[in-house]
C-alpha cells in the first residue's frame, strides 16, 4: 500500500518532539491571530517568514500550516461571544452563534465549532492525501465561466431568505454589490466611486465592514434595549458546556454536509474559506425542515459554517502542493516561503520531497487533534468572560471592532468607515432587512463581477460558454432552479391545495 | 522644591547633550537613521513586491548595513495606490521606504485625479531587473513565436492572452508585441500572477505574460514552456528561450524594481540610503539570496539614472494606454 507507507513517512516525521512543538506554537499563534480582527493569518505569516530561514522547512510549514487552520477555530470565539468575527470566515457563525450565547448556550456553541472542525479538518485530511493530484486537476477546470455560475448559483440559494420579503433580500444584495464595485476595476484599471480619495482606491475591506455591521450596529441595538443585556447573566452549569443529545442528532449531518460543501470550495483556487462557510450555512438552511430556526440560535448554522472553513482551509493545501498554484492570499505567502527556503512547489513536490509533503499532511491530524484540546479545555474560561456585566462588554466589542478596523491597514480612515457601516447595518436591523445577502454580496461581487467579464472577453462576447462547458452548465441550471424555487414551491402548493381541499378552506396551509 | 531641583537637573543634562552634540551636527555630513524605518510594500504578502522588501530587510540586518532595522509594512490595494499614498503623504520623514514598479506608475496615470505620481516621491535607486516572458502550456500547438504570429493573422483578435491587471506592464508588453508583429490579440486581465497561470494551466486562455517565480514550478514539471522574453538578449536561466530582438521584434520592457522615499527628505538621508543599498546590491548574499533565486536580473541604478528610467517608461506607457483608449 502506497498511501500506508507515505502515512508512515508522514507520522515518522510529524511525531517528532521538534514538530510537534512547532505544530503547537503555529497552532497556539493561529488561535490568537483569529481572536484579532483585523490581522488574518497571511500577515502573522509573513511576519514569520523571515525567521524561519534557517529552519528546517518542514517544520516552519508545520508550523504556518498551523496558524492556517487555527486561525479559524480562534475566529470562531469573538464571534459567538461577543459578535465581532476575528476572521472573515467566521461571520456566518455570529448569526447563530451569537444568538446561542444571549440564549445562555455559548459553551455549546463553541463545543460545536470545535467538534465539527475537528471531524470536518481530520476526513479532509484523509481525502487530501489520498487523492491530492487528482483533485488538484480537477481544480483547474475552474475558468472564469465556471466561476461566474458558482456565484451565479450562490446568489441563488438567497432565495432562503426571501420567503418573507423578496424585495429586502435584493435591495440588501444590490446594496452589496455596490459597496464591492467600490475602488479600482481590476478589468479596467479605472477608479469606481472613489471620488478621488485616495484611501478608497482599494475599496472597502471586508473586515472594516463587519466589524462595524454586526460588531458595532449590536452595541447601538442594545444601548436601546437594555433589558436584553440582561439575558446574558444568566447562570452557567458545567453542563451547558457540552451537547446534548438533541444537540448531536442537530448537528451531526450538518458537520458532514458542511464538511463536504467546505472541502469541493477550498480546492477550488479563488473559492476562498469565506465562500465555503457561506454556502454552507445558505445550503444547511435550505436543507434545513425548519429555515426559520436559522439566525434565531440554530446549532446546525453554527456546526455548518464552521466545519467548511476547516475543510476548506485544508482542502486549499492541494492545489498548492500538487501545482504549485496559491489558492489564497495564505498559500500565496507560503508559495513565497517555498521560494525562501529554495524549494519549488509544483507537480515534482511529491516526488522530489516526500519527506515535507507527507510530514506536513500528517501534521494536520495532529493539529486538529491539538487544537480540538485546546478549545475543548479553554471552553469554560471563555463562556466565562459573559458573566462580566453587559455594559462590559460593549466597552469589549466597541475595542475588538475599533482595533480590528484600525489594524487592517493601520489607518484611522477606517475606522470611520466602520462607523459609518455600522449605521447602516442598525439602520437594516431597525427596518427589517436582512444582512446575510448584502454581506454575501460583498464576498462574490468582484469575483462574479470579474469573472464575467473574464468569460465575455475570452469567449468575445458570447453567452453560449456558460452552457456549453459541463461544470459551468451545472452550475447553471442549479441557480436557475434556486431563482424559481419560491415559484415553484408556491405552484405547488396551489397545486396541491386544489387538487385536495375544498376552495372553502383557503387558510388550510400545508405546513412545510 | 525637590520637583523643581529635578527639572532644572533634566535641563541642564539635556543642555549639555545639545552643547556636546552641535558641533557633530553642523559638521556632519553624515545622516543616520535614529529611529526604525517604516519599509511600505503597497502588495499583499507573497507577492513580488512583498518578497524583495522582506529579503531586503534581512539581507541589510545580515551585512549590518544599517543601523536601525527596516521594518516591513504590507499596504495593498488599488493596484499600490494605497500604500504609494500612505508614502507620499508623509513628505519630509527620512524614516520611510517604499517599493517601486512600473505598475505604480501606471496605475496612478489611469486613476488620473487624486491618484500618487513618482514626482511625489524622492526616488532612491533601482536594484533589479524583472523579465517579462511569454508562457503556453506544454501540450500548445505554439512551438514559437512565429506560430503566434501566423495564427494570429489568420484568426485576428482571437487569441486570448491571460496578464495581471489592466493597463499595466503585461497588457504594456503585450500592445509593444502586437504593434511589432502587426497582429491583434485579446487580452484577459487577470488579479495576480497565480490567477494567471491557473487560467493558463486549465486551458482557458492561450498564453499567458508573467515574471519567472510565477512559472517556474510548473516549467520545471513540464507542464509549460516560456516562448520568449522581452528583453534584447537571452536570460541565462533560460538559454533555450530567445529574446524578441534576436527574433526582429521590439518588445523590450524594464520593468524595474526600486526604493523610493517621500519628497522632500534631507539630501544627506537620501544619500544615505543610496550607499547602503549600493553596498547590498554589490553583497554576494543579495545575489545568492535574492537575484539568483526569483531569477531577476541585476540592474543597478543611482538616484539620477533611475529617475530616467521611471520618467522613460511612464511616457513609454502613457502612450500605449492612450492607445488602448485607457488615457485621455
Amino acid at each position: 500500500m502506497d498511501l500506508l507507507n507515505n502515512l508512515y513517512t508522514g507520522f515518522s516525521i510529524a511525531l517528532t518532539f521538534n514538530n510537534i512543538i512547532y505544530c503547537l506554537v503555529g497552532v497556539l499563534f493561529g488561535q490568537i491571530i483569529g481572536v484579532l480582527p483585523g490581522i488574518g493569518a497571511p500577515t502573522a505569516i509573513a511576519l514569520l517568514l523571515p525567521l524561519t530561514f534557517k529552519a528546517n522547512p518542514t517544520s516552519a510549514l508545520i508550523m504556518f500550516a498551523g496558524i492556517y487552520y487555527g486561525v479559524a477555530y480562534g475566529g470562531t470565539i469573538t464571534s459567538v461571544l461577543i459578535n465581532v468575527p476575528g476572521e472573515s470566515s467566521t461571520v456566518m457563525t455570529c448569526l447563530d452563534g451569537y444568538q446561542m450565547a444571549l440564549k445562555g448556550r455559548a459553551g455549546a456553541a463553541l463545543s460545536v465549532a470545535a467538534i465539527g472542525s475537528f471531524v470536518a479538518g481530520t476526513i479532509s485530511v484523509v481525502i487530501l492525501m489520498a487523492f491530492a493530484p487528482a483533485l488538484a486537476k480537477l481544480a483547474l477546470r475552474f475558468g472564469p465561466a465556471e466561476y461566474f455560475s458558482l456565484t451565479l448559483m450562490a446568489f441563488g440559494l438567497l432565495t432562503v431568505f426571501g420567503g418573507e420579503q423578496p424585495v429586502k433580500t435584493v435591495i440588501s444584495t444590490m446594496l452589496g454589490l455596490l459597496i464591492a464595485t467600490i475602488g479600482l476595476d481590476v478589468v479596467s484599471g479605472m477608479p469606481r466611486f472613489a471620488f478621488g480619495v485616495p484611501q478608497l482606491l482599494g475599496g472597502f475591506d471586508f473586515i472594516v465592514i463587519i466589524c462595524g455591521m454586526f460588531g458595532i450596529a449590536e452595541v447601538f441595538c442594545s444601548i436601546e434595549e437594555p433589558e436584553e443585556g440582561e439575558l446574558l447573566k444568566s447562570k452557567f452549569r458545567l453542563r451547558d458546556f457540552f451537547l446534548t443529545w438533541q444537540d448531536w442528532i442537530a448537528s451531526r449531518w450538518a458537520i458532514i454536509r458542511g464538511g463536504i460543501i467546505g472541502f469541493l470550495v477550498g480546492i477550488i483556487p479563488a473559492g476562498g474559506i469565506t465562500t465555503a462557510s457561506f454556502l454552507a450555512y445558505l445550503a444547511e438552511k435550505r436543507a434545513s425542515r425548519h429555515p426559520e430556526r436559522f439566525g434565531q440560535g440554530a446549532i446546525e448554522g453554527v456546526a455548518a459554517p464552521e466545519s467548511a472553513n476547516n475543510a476548506a482551509s485544508i482542502s486549499g493545501f492541494a492545489p498548492l502542493l500538487a501545482l504549485g498554484i496559491p489558492g489564497s492570499p495564505t498559500t500565496a505567502v507560503m508559495l513565497a516561503g517555498f521560494m525562501m527556503w529554495g524549494i519549488r512547489p509544483g507537480p515534482l513536490l511529491f516526488q522530489t520531497k516526500p519527506d515535507l509533503v507527507w510530514g506536513l499532511i500528517s501534521s494536520m491530524y495532529i493539529g486538529n487533534f491539538l487544537l480540538l484540546l485546546i478549545n475543548i479545555f479553554l471552553i469554560p474560561a471563555f463562556v466565562a468572560l459573559l458573566r462580566l456585566p453587559y455594559t462590559i462588554i460593549m466597552g469589549f466589542i466597541v475595542i475588538f471592532a475599533s482595533v480590528g478596523a484600525y489594524s487592517v491597514n493601520n489607518s484611522l480612515f477606517d475606522v470611520w468607515m466602520m462607523l459609518g457601516f455600522a449605521v447602516l447595518g442598525y439602520l437594516m436591523r431597525k427596518l427589517n432587512y436582512p444582512i446575510v445577502p448584502l454581506i454575501l454580496a460583498l464576498v462574490l461581487g468582484n469575483l462574479s463581477e470579474n469573472s464575467l467579464r473574464q468569460t465575455l472577453i475570452i469567449s468575445g462576447g458570447s453567452l453560449s460558454i456558460f452552457f456549453t462547458r459541463p461544470i459551468s452548465a451545472f452550475f447553471v441550471i442549479a441557480a436557475i432552479l434556486a431563482y424559481l424555487s419560491p415559484l415553484i414551491r408556491w405552484g405547488w402548493k396551489r397545486l396541491r391545495r386544489g387538487l385536495v381541499h375544498a376552495p372553502s378552506h383557503p387558510e388550510s396551509n400545508q405546513s412545510p | 522644591m525637590r520637583r523643581n531641583g529635578m527639572k532644572w537637573f533634566e535641563v541642564g543634562v539635556v543642555m549639555s547633550i545639545l552643547l556636546f552634540a552641535l558641533p557633530i551636527w553642523s559638521t556632519a555630513a553624515e545622516w543616520k537613521p535614529t529611529k526604525p524605518i517604516e519599509f511600505v510594500a503597497p502588495y499583499a504578502p507573497g507577492g513580488g513586491s512583498d518578497v524583495l522588501a522582506r529579503s531586503i530587510a534581512s539581507i541589510i540586518e545580515g551585512e549590518k548595513l544599517c543601523p536601525q532595522p527596516l521594518v516591513v509594512v504590507n499596504r495593498p490595494g488599488g493596484s499600490g495606490l494605497i500604500g504609494t499614498t500612505s508614502v507620499v503623504q508623509q513628505r519630509g520623514n527620512p524614516h520611510v521606504l517604499l517599493t517601486f514598479i512600473p505598475g505604480q506608475a501606471q496605475a496612478a496615470l489611469v486613476a488620473g485625479k487624486g491618484a500618487p505620481t513618482f514626482r511625489e516621491l524622492t526616488l532612491i535607486c533601482n536594484l533589479a531587473l524583472d523579465e517579462q516572458l511569454i508562457v503556453v502550456k506544454t501540450d500548445s500547438p505554439f512551438k514559437n513565436i512565429t506560430d503566434i504570429i501566423a495564427e494570429a493573422k489568420r484568426r485576428p483578435g482571437e487569441l486570448t492572452v491571460g496578464g495581471t491587471g489592466s493597463g499595466q506592464d503585461d497588457q504594456i508588453c503585450q500592445s509593444l508585441f502586437e504593434r511589432s508583429a502587426g497582429i491583434r490579440l485579446r487580452y484577459v486581465p487577470f488579479k495576480s500572477g497565480g490567477e494567471c497561470i491557473t487560467a493558463l494551466l486549465g486551458g482557458h486562455v492561450h498564453m499567458i505574460w508573467a515574471n519567472p517565480p510565477e512559472f517556474v514550478p510548473q516549467w520545471e514539471a513540464k507542464m509549460v514552456r516560456p516562448l520568449a522574453v522581452a528583453r534584447t538578449s537571452r536570460m541565462s536561466e533560460f538559454p533555450d528561450v530567445p529574446a524578441f530582438k534576436e527574433l526582429g521584434h521590439h518588445v523590450t520592457y524594464f520593468f524595474y524594481r526600486g526604493i523610493a522615499a517621500p519628497a522632500d527628505i534631507p539630501a544627506e538621508a537620501a544619500a544615505f540610503y543610496e550607499t547602503m543599498f549600493r553596498r547590498m546590491a554589490e553583497s554576494s548574499s543579495w545575489k545568492e539570496k535574492y537575484l539568483k533565486k526569483y531569477m531577476l536580473s541585476p540592474g543597478w541604478m543611482g538616484s539620477k539614472e533611475f529617475a530616467k528610467i521611471v520618467a522613460q517608461n511612464e511616457a513609454e506607457s502613457k502612450e500605449i494606454l492612450k492607445d488602448l483608449g485607457l488615457l485621455k
